[in-house]
């Protein structure tokens, strides 16, 4: 056939739209949802490393970080500075902890010196205020820790460093990325005049320094890293950090909340793919007479194969076409919140390339989809597609009633629904998976809501993380937290700065078997001893390092070796963690000092009240930050908006199908419902039979979606889980009772509206009313 | 090339235009196999109105089918303007039915959601039929059954009668040479079944090969010649020509 038969495909595809334009809506719906959501999740994963590339290239930053002692920092800038393969390098920032404070609000902080002028070759860039004049008493607060605290340029700070506190004036916000922002990377990072830093003093050997540099020839940036880590004098540590791993720490982060979304996605596909086979089923068997008038009259199954996928491949396209659309807006508002958490600025990549494959999928399965349905369609021959609606149903109909039992309500209910057993059978089958869409959606909603209440490994039962300014003794905050009323428990954590296998990391070390420390492994086992450790995924991501393997623990000049034991999912400082047992620290460093203590308050006590006393008891010298609002991922809240979105948007299509499905399949009853009335059925009798005839549909779907739908969820989070780690499947038991219900409104409305008309028509329009 | 006056005449065959040979249907059932149409046997020459009658369930409408290609025979042969059809593929068999036969049924079969024009035209745009020349060989067609006003209307909005030359107009579409109707007159009242039954007639007058299923003597009588049928097997024809011998009597 030539394409000029595809004035007819449009003649009848044109008059099916404006008749019952509604299922080209469903499936236009269903399509659009996938591709916005399965498009925006891969967008959005392409996009994060692609908005760091563009950021570096704004900013001409450097390919590199050297940390290393502050005191040995200028030896190893002059030599680096003079290396053939090195072509440009920062200023030296040192660096010293402290704390911040502003308008009643404190952070732990990292200070650095800032030079006097933005450099040429840098990682800041100033997105409110401006840079202060080296002689002024200005601090700029890196974006992250701004908007924590809810500081502006203009604002007084208080900063609180080695050697003493200092008021100074808020300059302006700076991005860097040369960091994930806070508090996705703690302390939160604070930037200095020259001025300020003499002033704030502190102890020059207690403190580190960095300097990024630029190399020439990308490809050998490896090992220009390890040349340069080669330069420093023996004893002294010396961590390369190439930028890329922000990038590659935040993996774990995004692609745990990417994973939901793509959870999504691939369940939204998977579902598109069987609404479409159900309803192209379904419109086959509506359409059954229209399609043998128009094969008696010259088509052949070819040409209404065509006719089909061409009315359902419009239909889906439109739906990509638009969902590529929603695609790009939502890739773009995700990339944006993530990548402002590291400081970059938001770039798409790949846009084209992925929208147009998952496009692609998309149709293929709508296509698909048709040749699924319409397989088997040539067996039967027109002249049986004409005679459709007339024999076999009231035949069937009436053998349905007389080997039926009970009373004639259930039997005439279900007589209806066994006399057409194909359209039964596939709406049973449409409601099964509306109803575990449902589910799916209310439980995954669940479970990435409690991903995102105890998101990482440590803290998560405790209320406070209580740090104090090093003039206060350790032993002096742990007994103010014994002694305040209204804390239940206390925990000291040792946070340090260490190498591992000659990468720089954070360590932290805590005393074991603590019960209320959750750790979520991902691989490997817990520890066992003293010289074992646990690694975070960011930090085995970015080494290679993997369960037993032993390695080189340096904290400073002092050192250990260790045998990695596991890998857990570490959300916080992007899982550049590595963390052993107290006792192992106070093996190589035996004066080792806790970072900060971890607090957790009894039971109804009156926090501020209870942060008063303690804060009156030590001085005022601890800065109270609650566990929650410190460490809980920021995204996780952004993220639950988007697929709550998503999923009512998924529910509310199953909700659409279910509804089309019931209404073509009370539609047909209408010429049986009819006849019975011409032959004296009392309106009651039928609407007593529409009844149970609504209940043996759905029934049977309900028993089955719940424990089908919690399986099969769980089962899909469980998968999940083996990829990014600790995703605990919630099934909220109040939320499917209430849901379900609502979900169901959908078939009965479906059922019910052409039920009714049916009933209030005279017995020849009803029988009228068949197609 | 199709044709598209209505009064083109048919060359003359030397070949019937219809030709059964030993045909036979069966349909599975539950407990037991129904034969409707049995070793059935006849040729029927070029122009001719032929009627097939018997009582209700006898087979003429199956066999009517399996004369146009919308079921397919259990065993037998059928030659229909020079096509042996059961051995037709399906792509070949759709060519059949929208160049070579035309179709009417008793219950009209339009297309309840496109108008009357698009119901008429749905076999030409199908045969690729230019824009231009299909337009204006519907709405002649549409004139000729006398509903040219109700191009724009759709089935529903036409009382029987109207819809049933609808029906005819859009069976003469592709002008076919072979017109089959399956009791044409049956959902029309006196009045319309009459001028039904006239505008057949003038398709015949014109060359048009036509066979039309009827269990009504009277309109039965319109044809020159009736095919008798009973449980599936062809009796006599009513032109007092002898019945194929396989046709057993008529007890």
């Amino acid at each position: 056939m030539t394409w000029r038969a595809l004035r007819a495909y449009k003649t009848i595809a044109v008059a099916s739209v404006r008749q019952r334009w509604w299922e080209a809506a469903v499936q236009a719906g269903v399509a659009l949802l996938t591709m916005a959501v399965v498009g925006a999740g891969l967008l959005t994963s392409f996009s994060v490393p692609a908005s760091y590339a563009v950021t570096k290239q704004q900013l001409n930053a450097p390919d590199l970080w050297v940390g290393t002692l502050s005191t040995s920092a200028l030896a190893l800038y002059a030599a680096v500075g003079q290396r053939s393969d090195v072509s440009a390098l920062t200023p030296i920032y040192m660096v010293q902890s402290g704390v911040i404070r502003v308008g009643g609000k404190e952070l732990p902080a990292s200070i650095s010196s800032l030079p006097d002028q933005p450099p040429p070759v840098g990682s800041l860039a100033v997105t409110a205020g401006a840079w202060p004049a080296p002689d002024a008493n200005a601090v700029l607060l890196e974006r992250g820790a701004a908007q924590s605290m809810g500081v502006t340029p203009g604002s007084e700070a208080t900063v609180v460093g080695g050697g003493g506190s200092l008021s100074l004036h808020v300059a302006g916000v700076v991005r860097d990325i040369s960091r994930a922002s806070y508090p996705l990377s703690t302390p939160a990072a604070v930037y200095v005049t020259a001025s300020a830093w003499r002033t704030l003093g502190g102890d020059p050997a207690a403190g580190a320094a960095r300097f990024g540099a630029k190399v020439r020839d990308l490809s050998r940036l490896r090992a220009t890293a390890r040349a340069i880590r080669d330069l420093g004098p023996a004893g002294v540590p010396i961590t390369i950090n190439d930028g890329a791993l922000v990038v590659e720490g935040l993996s774990p982060l995004t692609f745990a909340l990417e994973g939901f979304l793509v959870l999504f996605g691939l369940f939204g596909l998977v579902a598109c793919l069987f609404f479409i086979v159900g309803t192209t089923r379904a419109d086959l068997i509506r359409q059954a007479r229209t399609l043998g008038i128009l094969r008696a009259t010259g088509w052949s199954l070819r040409h209404v194969r065509r006719l089909l996928m061409l009315q359902r491949g419009a239909a889906v396209l439109l739906g990509v076409i638009l969902g590529a659309l929603a695609a790009v807006v939502l890739a773009g508002w995700m990339t944006g919140q993530v990548v402002q958490l590291m400081g970059l600025s938001p770039a798409l990549d790949a846009a084209p390339a992925v929208l147009a494959s998952v496009a692609g999928l998309i149709l293929l399965a709508a296509i698909g989809a048709v040749r699924l349905a319409t397989r088997g369609f040539g067996r039967t021959s027109p002249a049986t597609m004409l005679a459709a609606g007339y024999r076999q149903p009231p035949s069937r109909l009436a053998r349905s009633l007389e080997g039926g039992r009970g009373g004639l309500g259930p039997r005439l209910g279900a007589a209806l629904l066994l006399g057409r057993p194909g359209r039964t059978s596939t709406a049973v089958a449409v409601l099964l998976l509306g109803l575990v869409t449902v589910i799916f959606t209310v439980i995954t909603q669940a479970s990435l809501s409690s991903f995102g209440s105890q998101p990482s490994t440590w803290g998560y039962a405790y209320d406070w993380r209580v740090d104090y300014v090093k003039g206060l003794a350790a032993p002096d905050v742990q007994r103010a937290l014994d002694s305040t009323a209204g804390i239940q428990g206390s925990v000291p954590i040792y946070d340090l700065s260490a190498t591992l296998d000659g990468n720089r990391t954070d360590a932290r070390f805590v005393t074991p078997n603590q019960d209320l420390l959750r750790f979520h492994l991902l691989s490997g086992r817990a520890i066992g001893s003293d010289s074992e450790v646990l690694i975070g995924a960011g930090l085995a991501a970015s080494t290679g390092l993997a369960p037993g393997r032993s390695v080189v623990l340096q904290l400073g000049t002092d050192q250990a070796t260790v045998q990695v034991a596991g890998v857990y999912r570490e959300l916080d400082n992007l899982g550049q963690v590595v963390l052993g047992r107290d006792s192992l620290l106070l093996r190589i460093r035996p004066q080792a000092t806790p970072s900060y203590f971890l607090a957790r308050l009894q039971p109804g006590a009156n926090a501020g009240s209870v942060r008063s006393t303690l804060e009156q008891s030590v001085g005022g010298q601890v800065v109270v930050s609650p566990v929650r609002d410190s460490i809980a991922v920021p995204l996780g809240n952004v993220f639950e908006a988007v697929l709550l979105i998503l999923g009512f948007g998924l529910a509310a299509v199953a909700g659409m199908v279910m509804f089309a499905m019931t209404m073509i399949l009370a539609d047909e009853h209408a010429f049986v419902i009819g006849i019975l009335k011409a032959i004296g059925a009392r309106r009651r009798q039928l609407a007593a039979s529409l009844v149970w005839a609504a209940g043996f549909l759905l029934l049977p779907a309900v028993v089955l979606a719940v424990p089908a739908g919690i399986l099969l969820t769980a089962a899909l989070i469980g998968g999940l889980s083996a990829v990014i780690g600790g995703v605990d499947a919630v099934v909220p038991a109040g939320g499917l009772v209430l849901a379900i219900p609502i979900a169901l409104l959908a078939p009965l409305l479906g059922f019910a509206i052409p039920a009714r008309a049916a009933l209030a028509a005279s017995p020849l329009e009803a029988i009228g009313m068949e197609r | 090339m199709l044709k598209y006056d209505i009064g083109s005449e048919i060359e003359p065959l030397t070949v019937p235009m219809i030709a059964v040979r030993g045909l036979t249907k069966v349909f599975p059932g539950g407990t037991a196999d129904l034969s409707a149409v049995s070793e059935v046997s006849f040729d029927l020459e070029p122009g001719i109105f032929a009627a097939i009658t018997g009582p209700s369930g006898s087979g003429k409408s199956t066999l009517l089918h399996l004369l146009g290609g919308i079921e397919k025979p259990t065993s037998g042969e059928i030659h229909v303007a020079g096509k042996e059809i059961q051995a037709l593929g399906e792509s070949e068999l759709a060519t059949f039915r929208l160049t070579q036969v035309g179709f009417i049924f008793q219950a009209f079969h339009l297309i309840p959601n496109l108008t009357i024009f698009n119901n008429v035209a749905m076999p030409g745009l199908l045969a690729g039929v230019a824009s231009g020349p299909l337009r204006t060989r519907v709405m002649t067609l549409l004139e000729t059954v006398g509903i040219r006003d109700k191009a724009d209307r759709l089935p529903h909005e036409l009382s029987g009668g109207q819809q049933q030359r609808a029906a005819i107009a859009r069976a003469l579409v592709n002008d076919p040479q072979v017109i089959l109707a399956d009791e044409p007159t049956g959902n029309l009242d006196s009045a319309a079944g009459e001028a039904v039954l006239q505008l057949l007639g003038e398709l015949n007058d014109r060359g048009k090969t036509l066979l039309m299923v009827t269990h009504d003597p009277r309109i039965a009588s319109w044809a020159g010649r009736q095919l008798r049928m009973r449980d599936g097997r062809l009796l006599t024809t009513a032109d007092g020509g002898a019945a194929q011998a396989s046709a057993p009597q008529e007890p």
